[in-house]
Parts: structure tokens; sequence; C-alpha cells
């Protein structure tokens, strides 16, 4: 098992287990080569609100495979100017 | 038949006539740039007798179709010294609408500096009152002044630091309650309309909603467009724009490393959550009272992306907490205490300055240690000098490039001395072509690859590869000047973008007001055009393609923590002119 950091933001947030605002870093051990989408799914988020994900400041798909210490951010369709 | 209003500020006259029928088909920016084209000496003094300031609705503002409450200002800039367009959402562009007047064009000089005029405009005319009794008052007295005297009127006005013709001034217009919250803030617009010697213009509201030419047509597009903007997932009801605001972007643009911060010298921000949209939310719901997410910048607007900041105790603090000032003021600062960035927009917002060049300042002024980064107080002190008009007030007044000089800063993060916005060029390499290339300077909204580049938005491209974002920085520009000339708020080219039918919709209604039958290729040749006349606007008063430039430390400086520099080479940018 590797261990990984995931944040949820904007309408992601309540999708939280631990509720709150839901800006906390979740911290979950995972099997090694794990998808994004596992933890999407693990996360209880349907895919259709899911629209990317930054690892470690980097735009990964979702099948990229998580590395032990990942930090992990997860944003539903957002825009602004 | 629409028409001009023309105020002669040195005789102090006003002359009403119909419109020439060069630009009966023009409106927002395509307008302004128009006038400020044939009629302004590209060499003139910004400052001086011979520019002059035009006020222009969009073609479809006034009409019923969504979001498309926009009034564009244009002139010389003199902040950049090239043409300027900067446009706002606001009911003062609607009622100007639907009196029938297509633009007012402020021209000449009064004779006596620090005498002030408004300008009443009504459905009968239009006619200018002195306005002593507004002079240094800020915008939102200004505003409460004028509101209580001439009922049913919308309102624009400068503060202080337009009538001190400081670089950095911009433009207020009201927001549906009366708030000084709407601006015109790019290039120092207000700055033009203090050295005319106007303080406040007032437009008698009542006026029927428009009417277009052909109205099957324009009802078909406008139930597209507004389908279409209830349907995207960031401009619909409850979507990110309405639910979060703009700042929305805060967390993104971090987790990307393209959050400028501290003066452009790293690309994360420790304090991004604290001054993010999610967190202004969660306070606005906390707070309660006076504070709202999904408020609307006018009516008639389906996108609703503002909001209202509460005070602790829920009392109104400012509205709106933009994006740009939340990151200008916060992340640009290393200030991670959103009442203290609230506290400084509402400080901008009554002294009459653009959010952005502000914080682009007040971020090379702590590089050059005239307060510590993360110091809220010491920034909120430094705002406060500009607003007193203290030596050092004119100073950071005047914009980052000039506090730059002053203080002997070399990481300067302009282009064509306007301060660079929310979006790292070393992080996100298109949006930096955009700043580079555009006719006004660094400027996101002028081609905003963001879209694509981080958002997901008409598709998704590496930040940090160049490739192909040359041609991807044109036809955005190229869009935005036909869309800010039609009058829409950009946000609806979200829906746009992603949505035929919606791209579809925008361009039906502006063929039914005019008469027109443009598709969408139409658009962008309509657009390529406005560009070349404001290029060469900006030839003729002395602009090259060296301008065209990145700061020079952002060739050899590496931005944690992707750790690039501007990779675009020179002869690239000047590719995107070359058409």
């Amino acid at each position: 098992m590797i261990e990984v950091e995931v944040f949820l933001f904007a309408s992601l947030r309540r999708y939280h287990p631990h509720g709150g605002t839901g800006s906390e870093g979740l911290t979950l051990s995972v099997a090694s080569n794990t998808t994004l989408s596992e933890i999407h799914e693990a996360l209880g988020i349907p895919a259709e609100e899911i629209k990317m994900n930054y690892v470690n400041n980097l735009y990964q798909e979702q099948d990229y495979k998580v590395q032990a210490g990942d930090k992990i951010a997860i944003f539903p369709p957002i825009a602004g100017g | 038949m629409a028409s001009l209003i023309r105020v002669n500020m040195t005789d102090a006259t006003v002359s009403i006539s119909t419109t020439p029928i060069k630009y009966r088909k023009m409106g927002g920016r395509g307008l302004t740039s128009n006038l400020v084209f044939d009629e302004v000496n590209p060499e003139c003094h910004p400052l001086g007798i011979n520019n002059k300031l035009i006020f222009a609705p969009g073609i479809v503002t006034g009409t019923a179709a969504p979001s498309s409450g926009r009034i564009s200002v244009g002139a010389k800039s003199p902040l950049t010294g090239g043409i300027k367009e900067s446009n706002s959402g606001t009911p003062f562009s609607q009622s100007l609408a639907r009196l029938g007047y297509q633009a007012i064009v402020i021209e000449g000089q009064a004779q006596k500096k620090g005498e002030f005029h408004l300008l009443k405009i009504s459905k009968d005319g239009a006619e200018l009152i002195k306005a002593t009794e507004l002079q240094g008052k800020g915008a939102y007295e200004t505003i409460s002044i004028l509101n209580e005297k001439y009922k049913e009127h919308d309102i624009c006005c400068i503060g202080p630091a337009g009538e001190k013709r400081m670089s950095m001034a911009g433009i207020c217009f009201n927001d549906p309650e009366y708030r000084a919250s709407r601006y015109s803030g790019r290039g120092g617009l207000g700055a033009v309309m203090g050295s005319k010697g106007l303080k406040a213009i007032v437009v008698e509201k009542g006026g029927s909603i428009l009417s277009p030419l052909t109205d099957d047509l324009f009802k078909s597009g406008q139930k597209k467009l507004v389908d279409g903007l209830r349907s995207h997932d960031v401009t619909k009801p409850g979507g990110a724009l309405n639910s979060f605001g703009t700042a929305v972007l805060i967390n993104i643009l971090n987790q990307a490393g393209g959050l400028p911060t501290r003066n452009f010298s790293a690309g994360v921000f420790e304090g991004a959550e604290q001054i993010s949209g999610e967190h202004l939310a969660e306070t606005v719901k906390e707070r309660g009272g006076a504070g709202m997410t999904g408020h609307a910048c006018h009516p008639g607007c389906v996108v609703r992306c503002s909001n209202v900041y509460p005070r602790p105790d829920g009392s109104d603090h400012v509205s709106c907490i933009e994006y740009e000032s939340a990151w200008a003021l916060g992340a640009n600062l290393g200030v991670d205490d959103l009442d203290q960035v609230a506290e400084m927009i509402r400080i901008c917002n009554d002294i009459g300055v653009d959010t952005i060049e502000a914080g682009v300042a007040l971020g090379v002024a702590m590089e050059a240690g005239l307060a510590e980064f993360g110091d809220g107080e010491a920034a909120i002190g430094l705002l406060e000098e500009i607003g007193k008009g203290s030596p050092l007030g004119h100073i950071l007044g005047n914009g980052a490039g000039f506090t730059g000089k002053a203080f002997g800063v070399t990481r300067v993060p302009v282009v064509k001395n306007q301060g660079m916005p929310a979006y790292e060029p070393r992080a996100v390499k298109g949006i930096g072509i955009t700043y580079i290339t555009s006719t006004m300077g660094a400027d996101h909204t002028a081609g905003y690859t963001i879209a694509p580049e981080i958002l997901g938005v008409g598709g998704k491209l590496d930040p940090l590869d160049p490739e192909g974002k040359i041609e991807l920085s044109r036809i955005f520009q190229a869009v935005t000047a036909f869309v800010d000339s039609a009058g829409y708020c950009l946000f609806t080219t979200f829906a746009t973008t992603d949505i035929p039918s919606a791209n579809e919709g925008m361009i039906e209604t502006v063929n039914a007001v005019l008469g027109t039958d443009y598709d969408s290729d139409d658009t962008i040749a309509l657009g390529l055009e406005i560009l070349r006349l404001e290029r060469t606007f900006n030839e003729r008063a002395g602009f090259t393609n060296k301008d065209d430039r990145p700061p020079e430390f952002m060739r050899h400086e590496k931005l944690p923590p992707h750790n690039h520099v501007y990779d675009v080479p020179d002869e690239a940018l000047d590719e995107v002119w070359n058409f």
C-alpha cells in the first residue's frame, strides 16, 4: 500500500468524508497502480462531476496511476477570469 | 435612429447628432476603437486637450439579450501610451443604450485645472452642470450623493485618483443596488476623465427595452444563447461562477503552479485556500447578513458571478471580490486574510483605482522594501497614500512600471507598462502570448487562452507547452474583439465555445439588431479588423514589435514549482500579427 493526499475543490467538497468545509486534505492508503478514476470511485464522486485532476501541480488524465506521496487535486468544471 | 453625444469640455458645450453611417453597425470596443482611431492623434499627450474619452454600449446592449449589459470606454491610455478599451458590466450601459445614445464622446479640456463638471443625460438631451460639491469625494460618496439627488438615474464617476490624473485610475459605474463597484479599471481611463474636468455622468433610467430589427431571429438567437448559458456547467445557475464567483480560480491556478505569488517570484501560494472562492462562499454562508454570492452586475445576467462580501457582523463590506482582485491584493502581496483583501478592494473602489494595477504596483513596492510581503495592514496603508495624494501615493498611483523605476526594482511584471494579471506566463505559455502581443498591454481578457490551457473549455492543452499557442492567442484575441463589440460579457464565451448552438444564438442576436447576415467566420474577420486598427494606432503612437516582448526577468528567472522561464521566442511572438 502507498499513501497519497487528496484535496477536493468547489462543489466536490460535499464528498469530503469528514464534512466541515471540506478544505482539509485527505490522506488515503491505496494499492500501487491505483488510478485517479479508482480514487474518485472510492470517494463516491460521480465521474460526470469531475473535470480535472492536478497531481503535484501537473494536469493528469483519469487513468494516471498514483505514486507514493502524490498530492492530488480534484476539480469539477470551473471557470472565471 | 441612434445618436452620438459630443461633450466639449473646453467651452462646456454639448451637442447631439445622428450617428454617421460609418459607425451605425458598430458598438462597444469596435466603436470606441474606431472613434479613437479616426479622431485622436496617436502622438497626443493622453492627459492633454487632444485626447478623447469615448463611452459606448455594445451592439445588443439595451435589448433583452442575456448577460449583455456592457459598456466600453476607450481613449489613448496614459498608462500604456497606446489605444485602450476597458469594459464593464453595469445597468448604466443599458440605460444609455435605451435612450438611443450609441456613444458619448468627451473632448477638449476644462480651462481651469481642478474644476469639475457633471454630465446629465436624459431622453431630452444632455447638459453639463458644475460639480464643485463632488470634488475630492470618493466613489462611494459620489454615487450616494448623485443617487439621492437624481433618482432613477444610473451613475458613472471617478474618485480622487482620477481627479489627480494617476495612471492606475479607473472609471466607476454603479451596480443595480447603487454600489460603487463596477469598473472600467484598466489603463488609466479615470485619469483621462479627470484630465477633461469631468467628475461624473448620470443617465436617466426608464428607456424601453430595445426592439431588434428582426424580432423572430432575435428571439431564436436569444433562446439558443440562454439555453447554452443555463446548461453549461460553469455558467448555469448553481454552477461554479454562480456559486463561488470568479475567485473559484484561485485554487486551480495554484494547483497548476500558475498563481503569481509575492510579485511573480513563485507560482504557488501557501495561503491560496484562504483567499479562494470556496472560502469566500463559506464565509458568506457563515456570516449571513448582506453577504451573497450569485449577485448580478446588471439586470438580465444569466451567469450572476458577482458577490457581496460581508464583515464579521454581516454588514456589507465590499462588492465584488473578483479572482483578479483577490489575487492582486492577496497572493501577489503574500496576504492570506480575505477581510484584509476585502478592505483593500473597498479602498480601491473608493479612491477609484484598478485593483489589478494597484496590486501589481504594491507587489513591486514590497519588492522594493516599502513593506513586508504578507503585511496586509501595511498594504492598506500604502493604498491610503494613493487616496491622500501624497508624493508616495502619486508614485504608486502611476502604476507598477512607474513604481519599479522610482525604486530601482528590476522584477517588474508589466507589458507596455501595464501590470500583468493573475496568470503566470512562465506556467501558462499561451496567456503570456496574449499579454505580450495585445494592443492593450498585459491583459488577460484580450485573449483568454486560460479556457483551454487550464480549464478544459474548448479542449485541453498543456499550459507549459508553447506549441500551437500563437494561433490560439490570435484567434482568441479576434473573437474577444467581436464579443467586446457585441456587448456580451466575456463569460458567455465559455458556453459559446463548447456549445455550437449557443454561438449561433449569439451571432443571430447581433444580426437581428443590425440587419446583417454575419456567420462565425465573419465575426472572426470583424475581430481581426478591430485588432489591426488598434495595432495601427499603436504603431503611429511609436510602438514596434520590440514592445511585444516579455519583461526581461521572465526570460532568465525560473519560476517554481515548474522551474520554467518564458520560452516563446521573439520571432514566434511576432507571428501573432502575421495575418
